[in-house]
């Protein structure tokens, strides 16, 4: 076992139970900074193995956005000793699956392989981490592998575009206003230097956690890192801008004209962040909302009064404060704006009389059936664990998510209403049909040429 | 893991498949009719039962009828229901697909029994509602519009009629804007009467569950399932179409074409599915893949490409899809199409049936991976028709294919001359460019409005 100060450089830092099942996650730092988070679950004989880097479009500036995310092509191109393409190669061969995502605040790369294929992945993770081989030809082809992916998820995604403009309309100052793909003027523009640069800059053990979960042996896995890792010299990592976003004191408003058949309406509250107590209450509360058949709002809309043909919501997993979203499509016959109207009665209630015991103790029972769903798989176990210890600083904050559920109250939710449901913190896009005459003078027609946009969750290779 | 066919005392006679595992607190229950959307439309169908077709029955029918079960059951209202699948932290799911119907009840173990008590008031005590029936017509009309805004979706819609015609995979299970004004509380009644069967239904459960423990929650709740035999259709296997054909479902303003290239395949339960299979994986089912290679790392035109062999209990699709710019489209087809042909002509590259041999048998372990992925894939065995071995015969199966019958599989069933080339694009943008390639001279050409179907 290694372990302690004194074994190979390899520190046990922490350790916490998972599960009720015997099973134990273990957080280890080799010298060079590098972290290592260890689940050993043998229930199936796979693995999922997962490298984070505390990197992301946060770290990014206006006129290089979007080079976070290209970065994420070029790693799976070519290294020293592997030739392009020969990276997924290896791992297809031995029935692996690969992939990748950014988003603000991370980029971390995926590898599902069999129980076998341990030394595979630390071997070729660790490659690519210090011996990425990046040229003109490579950026080029990724440049225009990335605009395909831009065309697909926001030019001809009216989803992908409005999320894409409520981030840079309710982000004045803070890097969270541009979209992680990046505008397309800017990948349109990356060169090759910025890609060499940013290489070098972020990617080292010491900005990286990497997380193993599965069928492995612990001690085993240990010893490959430590074979593969212990060499590489850690950098200085530069500290991100720390932008604190103005606060919003009047609601804003934009309206598009767009290639739907009925409205579209996407909201953002101004959300804390991830590491703050108020962060999973305000989940809890919009899971309370809209997030079962019987949540008022989602009855209300949906089912009594049929305005809308579907609505849902969700807060931001950010390290700073971001938006608790909600969004969804009307019917035929119903516009964005009367759904507000419907929305804000709701959210008044909310605020004069709080939820409801039962509305509370359903949300509890939904929430906790969904936690224990998203750990079923070796890939959901590790993803978890990496996003608690890279966004929160800390993967047992993981553990804590089901005794809060448990204890939430009808008060707490009602009082995280209040401080964070107010309309003057909020950010509504709009997209109606095109070629429908403007009949919504209430809203402010904003004149600037429509963005291009974020998607809503990271994205793939 | 732990998997377990019993033949179960409870409801009377019925083996239910049960995939076991107690690492967490959750668990999942499944009755899956045989029955499904191809049942929609019939040839010789009773007009007592489909009134309102004079007996062929109305598109949609079977998702109409599944779905007006869970809106009102065992004396409570659909709300109500609601409310008690909110009150335990369950899901309750009805999902029709052409030849299934699932009805599911998923919960943390201590709720799985009221769960199932919901499940059983669903299946056995539907209730019909005629205002439900009319809000699920406007719910169903709803989710058109909502379908139309996606161009994936949209494609894979005209994709499957224009490629299997009046066959019931041709049919959306979700209906059309005609057929969905249709539907009726009556039929669905019928529907119900006449499919739900004890000897149509495949039982099974997954998670935190012990077999007296489900064996205990069989007998509580699902005793009263009506006796009756398998009741799942011959599918008929329409003539395929000859000649290359181009679908172009015109939708404004596209940046992009979303495109699927493909034919007919055979079942899955074909002896000649498998090397098409592996031959397809080894031209498009990965990411290192030649169509990848080809379209994505050479030449970046699109961000993905892919091939694929779908399956089913009929004869389902061999399918290619790419979606390049706007202007790019006219390349990227000719590229793919000369690709088929090359892939047809020549056969597989050296290594490339021992890459696709050795991905798709240690790939298999994530098919299989947790309990619920296992009850999926063993429940969709028996509703195929499918050797129930599959799960574990399924390697050594793929690494004996040999190049002969990847070969024969190749010259059997893939027609480069007889394509259906459909994509979601701007017609006045990609048509001129389209009728230039050498390539589709003779093709048929056809452009429909994106919200015609």
């Amino acid at each position: 076992m290694i372990s302690g100060s004194s074994a190979n450089a390899v520190r046990l830092v922490s350790e916490h139970a998972f599960g009720a099942g015997g099973l134990r996650a273990r957080l280890f730092q080799l010298e060079n900074g590098l972290r290592v988070l260890l689940l050993r679950d043998p229930a199936a004989p796979v693995f999922a193995y997962q490298t984070w880097f505390r990197v992301g479009s946060r770290h990014e500036r206006e006129g290089k956005t979007g080079i976070a995310h290209l970065f994420e092509h070029l790693m799976f191109n070519e290294t020293e000793s592997l030739p392009p393409g020969e990276f997924d190669r290896q791992f297809e061969l031995q029935g692996g699956n690969t992939n990748a995502a950014t988003w603000v605040d991370w980029t971390y790369y995926q590898d599902d392989l069999p129980a076998s294929e341990l030394e595979l992945a630390v071997r070729l993770e660790s490659e690519r981490m210090h011996r990425l081989v990046v040229k003109e030809r490579q950026v080029e082809t990724e440049r225009g592998v990335v605009i395909s992916e831009r065309r697909l998820r926001v030019e001809d995604d009216v989803d992908g575009f409005m999320s894409e403009e409520l981030f840079r309309l309710a982000f004045t100052a803070h890097p969270y206003h541009w979209p992680t793909i990046g505008w397309m003027r800017d990948i349109e523009n990356i060169s090759l230097e910025d890609a060499v640069s940013f290489y070098k800059t972020y990617y080292a053990p010491n900005n990286a956690t990497v997380v193993i979960a599965g069928d492995i042996e612990e001690e085993r896995a240990l010893s490959l890192i430590q074979t593969h890792y212990a060499g590489l010299l850690p950098q200085k990592i530069p500290a991100p801008a720390l932008v604190v976003e103005p606060v919003q004191t009047a609601e804003r408003r934009a309206s598009y004209k767009k290639q739907v058949l009925t409205d579209k309406l996407l909201v953002g509250y101004k959300a804390p962040a991830f590491t703050e107590p108020d962060h999973l209450l305000l989940d809890l509360l919009s899971d309370l909302l809209m997030g079962g058949s019987s949540s008022p709002i989602y009855c209300d809309l949906v089912i009594e009064r049929e305005v809308m043909s579907s609505i849902g919501g969700s807060v931001t997993p950010f390290r700073d404060p971001g938006l608790w979203e909600l969004g969804g499509s009307l019917q035929r016959g119903h516009t964005a704006a009367e759904a507000l109207g419907i929305f804000d009665e709701h959210i008044q209630r909310l605020h004069r009389d709080g939820p409801s015991a039962d509305a509370v103790e359903r949300t509890r029972a939904r929430a906790l059936t969904g936690f224990y769903s998203g750990l079923r798989t070796a890939h959901g176990k590790a993803a978890s664990l990496g996003e608690y210890e890279t966004t929160g600083g800390d993967y047992r904050l993981l553990f804590g998510v089901p005794e809060v559920i448990r204890r939430v109250t009808p008060a707490d939710l009602q009082a995280v209403a209040r401080r964070y449901l107010r309309p003057e913190q909020r950010t509504v896009i709009i997209a109606e049909p095109d070629g429908r005459p403007p009949d919504d003078e209430e809203f402010d027609e904003d004149d600037e040429e429509p963005g291009y946009g974020q998607p809503a969750s990271g994205s793939a290779k | 893991m732990s998997e377990t066919t019993v033949h179960s005392q409870a409801v009377r006679g019925t083996d239910y498949l049960l995939e076991e595992n107690h690492d967490l607190p959750l668990c999942r229950v499944q009755l899956t009719l045989r029955t499904g959307a191809e049942t929609d439309v019939v040839s010789d169908g009773d007009p007592a039962e489909h009134p309102a077709s004079g007996g062929r029955g109305i598109i949609g029918q079977c998702n109409f009828a599944t779905e007006l079960w869970r809106r009102g059951a065992g004396g409570r209202t659909r709300a109500q229901l609601d409310e008690e699948v909110d009150r335990l932290g369950a899901t309750l799911q009805v999902l029709s697909w052409h030849d299934q119907v699932v009805f599911e009840v998923a919960a943390l173990t201590e709720k799985i029994d009221e769960a199932c008590g919901l499940l059983a008031d669903v299946l056995l005590r539907p209730e019909f509602p005629p205002d439900e029936a009319e809000r699920l017509r406007r719910e169903l009309h709803a989710s058109l519009d909502d379908m139309r805004d996606d161009d994936s979706s949209l494609m894979h819609r005209f994709f499957a009629r224009a490629l299997y015609g009046d066959h019931p995979y041709g049919r959306p299970v979700g209906g059309t804007v005609e057929s969905i004004d249709q539907l009726s509380v009556l039929a669905a009644q019928a529907w119900h009467r006449h499919y739900l069967k004890r000897g149509n239904l495949v039982v099974g459960a997954a998670g935190d569950l012990k077999p007296d423990e489900l064996e205990r929650l069989l007998a509580r709740h699902f005793t009263a399932l009506p006796d009756g035999p398998r009741l799942d259709v011959q599918l008929k296997v329409s003539p395929p179409p000859r000649g290359l054909r181009v679908l172009i479902v015109d939708k404004p303003e596209r940046t992009q074409s979303q495109i699927l290239i493909g034919h007919l395949a055979p079942a899955w339960r074909d002896p000649n599915y498998l090397p098409l299979y592996v031959a397809t994986t080894a031209f498009g089912g990965t990411f290192t893949a030649r169509l990848m290679d080809e379209v994505r790392s050479k030449r970046g035109l699109s961000y993905g490409a892919s091939a694929r062999v779908s399956n089913g209990r009929g004869v389902r699709a061999f399918s290619v899809n790419v979606f390049p710019s706007a202007e790019q489209t006219a390349e990227t087809i000719e590229l793919v199409l000369r690709l088929i042909s090359e892939w047809k002509s020549d056969g597989l590259r050296p290594g490339e049936l021992e890459f696709a041999q050795s991905f798709l048998q240690k790939n298999h372990a994530f098919s299989i991976q947790t309990p619920e992925d296992r009850l999926g894939l063993r429940t969709r065995l028996h509703i195929c028709d499918m050797p129930l071995d599959h799960v574990t015969t399924f390697p050594a199966r793929v690494g004996a294919v040999t190049p002969e019958q990847v070969r024969q599989a190749l010259t059997q069933y893939i027609h480069p001359q007889d394509l259906l080339i459909t994509l979601v694009a701007t017609a006045k943008t990609v048509l001129p460019a389209l009728q230039a390639v050498p390539a589709l001279r003779d093709a048929q050409f056809e452009v429909v409005p994106y919200d015609s179907y």
